[in-house]
């Protein structure tokens, strides 16, 4: 993959290899209700789908979408629902972790407007803006995470972490879809985060990527048993919150830490569904053409409506085998759109601003 | 009788001869010479400063010669023009300075410009002669940019003064001047100033092309044109910087930018700009790279403050007083006790006032804006209190929001970060502090999606260029260590300096 993708490309790579934390975070609940083929689904689509994009992106050139045609169309109608679905389901779990904590008093929509209109007005600007957003919030991201993991350390007891059963398991299923957004954000965001501007960058950001959505979801399990203990982890429905929310400073403009954990979620929502909105509606654009702007906004606004359905409070079983199958979709169709659109000379212009 | 005295009785005979505002082009016409074009006169020109003169010479022909009185030295028209063609010492042709003009459309122009134009009697078609008035203040301390230690000069309204000032601290033969006339009406003088090896060619070109198009009746001030030139997606911040110091345009031509001056403008436009260029200034470079980190931080977290403290005092007080200590939540409760208004009324009727007085005081003569001042802070403040229409803790919040909006040294960032102001203090009254941080990201995501002559507005952090990040934004090395020029200019030359060669 020599010469600069199109930062269109690098976007849906990272949606791609975000999918592989699905299983990651739910070994337990893919065991125990579709077997051991369920957890490998993501895992192989994502495995596809990266090795598929770096095959197929050799054979298609590295700006494939400019060029339009079937290929082009057959991405828009498979790949634009699923990556605007990623966006509303992401909204909605953040909205319900909020909710649940933090803005008690308000309905649900209104984080549900805080952070799609904040999105949106970012994915305005394009998939390259939303790049650079992504650059300029990821220390701020970053060291919140490290404030959120450092702050509760005094509360530790680690006689919680001694015993017949450790039970990370049981904590991994308690952790509840409301964390797949964070953890997944947090690899979107060194993939995405502007300096993936050729493959072997992109292949790079994304194994961070995904070693450090790992080591989050490590650390996010740990802590809540380290804390707590059993049985009481296996209650919480937002462990990381309840982990936060277990340090007091009184001497500090904040007396709770479930604050600096909200600001830090609201901001890894901001990014990731202003990502895929930017993502998806690019891909839409390129379609409208040859699909017809009637069929294009059907194609927008179904898998947020269903989205809204999938992530209600107690269908999280619909809600992962949702996200299973966007692994599966996404894995499959990237490659193949690509391929689909067949070969184009690398023209190389910069991709402005993502260095 | 000595040639002196011969001298002056012919010039005194001349200038009895010499016929004062001649009326009509249609009166002139009879008996002249023939011009090298088919209107030699100023077609349109008049007024009571348009001056139409007739030069008797010694061999008894006639040169006509207009100009606009206010915009010439008439002692200059005298001694350069008047004497040599009247004394025979010179004709059209080798009188010094005159230039042949192509067309009437010319000479108009250049009359406007402080020339004299000349035709008739032995010499050729109508010549000009440039005897435009040194008018302008001389030059001065900067009053918008002020320094302690750093260079005093300050730009003037004269651009020839200006252009001059930037070549006395650059003296580079590759410094290109290039003037670009631009107005219908105005026709303003606007220079293009870049440095030829550093800058990157597109956007010279880019900006020159710009210029060439812009199609406009006058050229009001430096701030017009860069709004102008650099118009895009609409935004309340300066896509362009301005400056009224030499020392800032200078440093921006070796950085690989451009400056663009207008004529009858203190302020020169620098192009492009990043949003934290904003919170520079050239005074912390003279100060040491201790200073300069310092200065920038505090800059940031005082703009920063400036434009959301109010906005998370009403999410704390209103949905979110949770996430406050108990002693400080104890606090703010007790301070506003009697305020018959919910925090966001409140604090949005001290901003407005706050901002009314601001508005009123920059407006104002000085002696005024002191008296404004007292009035704003002792009378109207401590009514607002009394009466308990503002609780204190809300007029501090206020006041404090008010002095960090003027941490920087660029007036349309100060107004934007204000209006911006009043948009998380509404964010957080219809959400609390996730409606206020949901402002922010609007924010960050908009001045992520702006660029500067195609330079993004966020750069060196979105998109990252770590090394210019840390050499020239956070980094307390000295300058030597400063070895290429910021990558956000992306200019051809990109050595600084050569540490190796200094020591």
């Amino acid at each position: 993959m020599r010469g600069e993708l199109s930062p269109l490309t690098i976007g849906l790579l990272a949606f791609v290899s975000s999918l592989c934390v699905t299983p990651l975070e739910y070994p337990g609940f893919w065991l125990a209700s579709l077997g051991p083929l369920a957890v490998l689904a993501p895992i192989g689509a994502t495995a596809v789908g990266l090795l598929g994009t770096t095959v197929a992106m050799r054979f298609s050139g590295t700006r494939p979408w400019e060029r339009g045609g079937p290929g082009v169309r057959f991405l828009a109608v498979a790949l634009a629902p699923v990556v605007l679905f990623g966006a509303a389901a992401n909204t909605e779990v953040y909205a319900q972790a909020s909710a649940s904590v933090f803005t008690v008093h308000f309905p649900l929509y209104y984080p549900v407007a805080f952070v799609g209109v904040a999105s949106a007005v970012a994915a305005y600007y394009g998939v390259v803006s939303v790049a650079r957003t992504i650059s300029v919030l990821f220390p701020l991201v970053a060291t919140g995470l490290v404030l959120l993991f450092a702050a509760p350390i005094g509360n530790i007891d680690l006689r919680n972490l001694v015993g017949p059963q450790p039970a990370f398991q049981p904590t991994l299923d308690g952790m509840t879809i409301a964390s797949l957004g964070a953890v997944r954000g947090f690899l979107v965001l060194l993939v995405w985060g502007g300096r993936a501007r050729n493959g072997r960058a992109a292949t790079r950001a994304a194994l961070l990527g995904v070693a450090g959505a790992g080591l989050l979801v490590v650390v996010s399990t740990v802590w809540p048993l380290a804390i707590f203990g059993l049985p009481e982890a296996l209650t919480l429905r937002f462990p990381l919150l309840a982990v936060t929310g277990s340090v007091f400073w009184q001497w500090f403009p904040s007396s709770s830490f479930e604050a600096l954990t909200m600001v830090v979620w609201q901001v890894v929502a901001f990014l990731v569904v202003a990502e895929y909105i930017a993502l998806g509606a690019d891909v839409l654009r390129l379609a409208v053409p040859s699909l017809g702007r009637l069929p294009a906004f059907a194609l927008a606004v179904l898998p947020v409506a269903l989205a809204s359905v999938q992530m209600r409070p107690g269908a999280q079983a619909a809600a992962l085998v949702a996200f299973n199958a966007l692994a599966v979709a996404v894995g499959l169709a990237l490659p193949a759109g690509l391929l689909l659109a067949g070969r184009r000379p690398a023209d190389g212009p910069e991709a402005a601003g993502v260095t | 009788m000595t040639p002196l005295h011969d001298l002056r009785s012919h010039c005194e005979r001349l200038l009895s001869r010499v016929v004062a505002n001649l009326g009509s082009s249609e009166d002139r016409s009879a008996g002249l010479g023939t011009p090298a074009f088919s209107a030699p006169d100023a077609p349109g020109l008049s007024g009571y400063d348009v001056v139409r003169e007739e030069i008797a010479l010694r061999d008894g022909g006639h040169v006509r010669l207009v100009y606009v009185r206010t915009l010439i030295e008439v002692g200059r028209l005298w001694h350069e023009v008047v004497l040599p063609l009247a004394t025979g010492r010179a004709d059209l042709a080798t009188l010094v300075g005159a230039e042949p003009v192509p067309d009437a459309i010319t000479v108009t122009r250049r009359l406007l410009a402080g020339h004299v134009a000349l035709w008739g009697g032995p010499g050729g078609p109508t010549r000009t002669v440039n005897l435009s008035a040194q008018i302008g203040r001389p030059v001065g301390e900067a009053t918008t940019e002020s320094a302690v230690s750093g260079p005093k000069a300050a730009f003037v309204e004269r651009l020839e003064t200006n252009i001059s000032l930037i070549r006395g601290s650059l003296r580079d033969p590759a410094l290109r001047v290039e003037v670009v006339i631009v107005g219908r009406r105005s026709r303003t003088e606007v220079a293009l100033c870049y440095v030829d090896d550093i800058i990157r060619r597109e956007l010279l070109d880019k900006a020159r092309a710009g210029l060439e198009a812009m199609d406009v009746d006058i050229v009001r001030s430096a701030a017009d044109l860069g709004s102008q030139l650099y118009a895009g997606t609409w935004t309340p911040f300066p896509l362009v910087e301005q400056t009224e110091r030499p020392d800032k345009v200078v440093d921006a031509l070796v950085s690989g930018r451009l400056a663009i001056l207008p004529d009858g403008s203190p302020f020169a436009l620098v192009a492009p700009t990043t949003f934290w260029r904003f919170v520079e200034d050239s005074e912390t470079r003279v100060l040491g790279p201790t200073a300069v980190v310092f200065a920038r931080f505090m800059r940031l977290v005082g703009l920063g403050a400036a434009t959301g403290i109010a906005g998370l005092y009403v999410a704390a007080t209103t949905a979110t007083i949770t996430i406050l200590p108990a002693r400080l939540a104890l606090a703010v409760g007790a301070s506003r006790a009697g305020v018959p208004y919910p925090p966001l009324t409140e604090t949005l009727f001290a901003l407005i006032i706050a901002d009314v007085l601001v508005e009123a005081t920059v407006q104002a003569s000085k002696q005024v804006g002191t008296a404004l001042t007292i009035v704003g802070t002792l009378i109207i403040g401590q009514m607002l209190v009394q009466a308990r229409l503002a609780s204190d803790l809300t007029l501090v919040v206020v006041a404090a929001s008010v002095i960090g909006t003027f941490l920087t040294v660029s007036p349309a960032l100060s107004y934007a970060l204000r209006l911006w102001k009043y948009v998380l203090v509404f964010a957080a009254g219809l959400g609390g502090l996730s409606g206020w941080i949901a402002g922010w990201l609007i924010l960050v995501g908009h001045l992520a999606g702006l660029e500067s002559a195609g330079v993004p507005y966020l750069s060196p952090l979105g998109p990252v260029h770590l090394d210019e990040l840390w050499r020239y934004g956070l980094s307390p090395l000295p300058p030597q260590n400063m070895v290429r020029r910021p990558r956000s200019w992306r200019p051809r030359d990109v050595i600084r300096a050569r540490p190796e060669k200094t020591r």
